[in-house]
């Protein structure tokens, strides 16, 4: 039996984030009522069923590139969910589009003020990973529901520094 | 971790000019090469690198920063950040001179420039 140890960074990402988003404020006021941890997309599509904003942090993978010395540049993928409730929107998104749109922007922020301590830049002759690199959100607020819901995809790279430091 | 890698130039000056919207730098430095052979020599008893000289380019997207520095001498200063965030780098080149520039803008493309330039002395890397 061999002692190894762990570092867990991909987790340690994760944990970040969602402390990002759970602490963030706005004029003295959380930004996110709570925000949960979840692998099911299924789950996360019921987000909406809440009187006040909440975030959810979907994991989808990680992903690791060999570098030069045994270097691996890696990414943690994850899938930011946003869903606030707007009261009298009618037919006009306008109210839902606005609010869900600064939770989006809130968030960004967030983690951009604090990102996760792990989280690096990383590239090698065939690959660069921006240190926080976001994809494009995808916003419904067109359902008859009264709730407006947003998808951020991220990608956080990391850097391990060899194959025994994950 | 054993190797460094970096990305991202920043706080591009030539003396006291700013140069705006850089992209990439790339510096050269390169020696001069004496060979000689005796004539039953079956190699080269001679082969070695001699003076050196500095040189490089610089791209960037905004023209009017190009034109504002293009002919001017003086120390071209720039950071390397570091990807990981922990040693950025700061490149120093004494006694450079900046020659002209290619500057394209063109319909519906964002403009580019590179602008070349020479030096007497090597980068200093700190």
């Amino acid at each position: 039996m061999s002692e190894i140890t762990v570092t867990n960074k991909d987790w340690s990402i994760i944990g970040a984030v969602k402390t990002a988003l759970a602490e963030a404020t706005v004029g003295g006021s959380p930004v996110f009522e709570s925000v949960t941890v979840t692998t099911s997309s299924a789950q996360a599509s019921e987000c909406q069923f809440h009187s006040a904003p909440i975030a959810i942090l979907r994991y989808v993978t990680t992903r690791e590139d060999a570098s030069p010395e045994d270097v691996r540049g890696c990414h943690v993928a994850l899938e930011l969910l946003f869903a606030a409730l707007v009261d009298g929107a009618g037919s006009d998104e306008s109210a839902r589009l606005q609010e869900v749109l600064r939770l989006k922007n809130a968030a960004m922020n967030a983690v951009e003020t604090d990102p996760p301590a792990d989280a690096h830049a990383w590239g090698d002759g065939d690959r660069y990973q921006e240190q926080i690199e976001w994809g494009s959100p995808q916003i419904d607020v067109s359902t008859d529901q009264p709730w407006a819901v947003c998808r951020l995809p991220v990608h956080i790279g990391f850097v391990l520094d060899g194959p025994t430091a994950h | 971790m054993a190797f460094n890698v970096y990305h991202n130039p920043q706080n591009v000056t030539l003396g006291s000019s700013s140069i705006t919207g850089v992209q990439s730098i790339v510096v050269s430095v390169r020696y001069n090469e004496i060979h000689a052979a005796g004539d039953d020599d079956a190699h080269e008893s001679v082969a070695r690198y001699t003076t050196g000289r500095t040189s490089g380019t610089i791209t960037l997207l905004d023209p009017t920063s190009a034109d504002a520095v293009q002919g001017d001498n003086g120390t071209l200063s720039f950071t390397w950040k570091d990807v990981k965030g922990s040693t950025d780098k700061t490149v120093t080149i004494a006694n450079c001179s900046i020659g002209g520039y290619d500057a394209t803008v063109s319909r519906d493309a964002a403009s580019a420039v590179t602008l070349p330039f020479i030096a007497e002395s090597t980068p200093d890397i700190t």
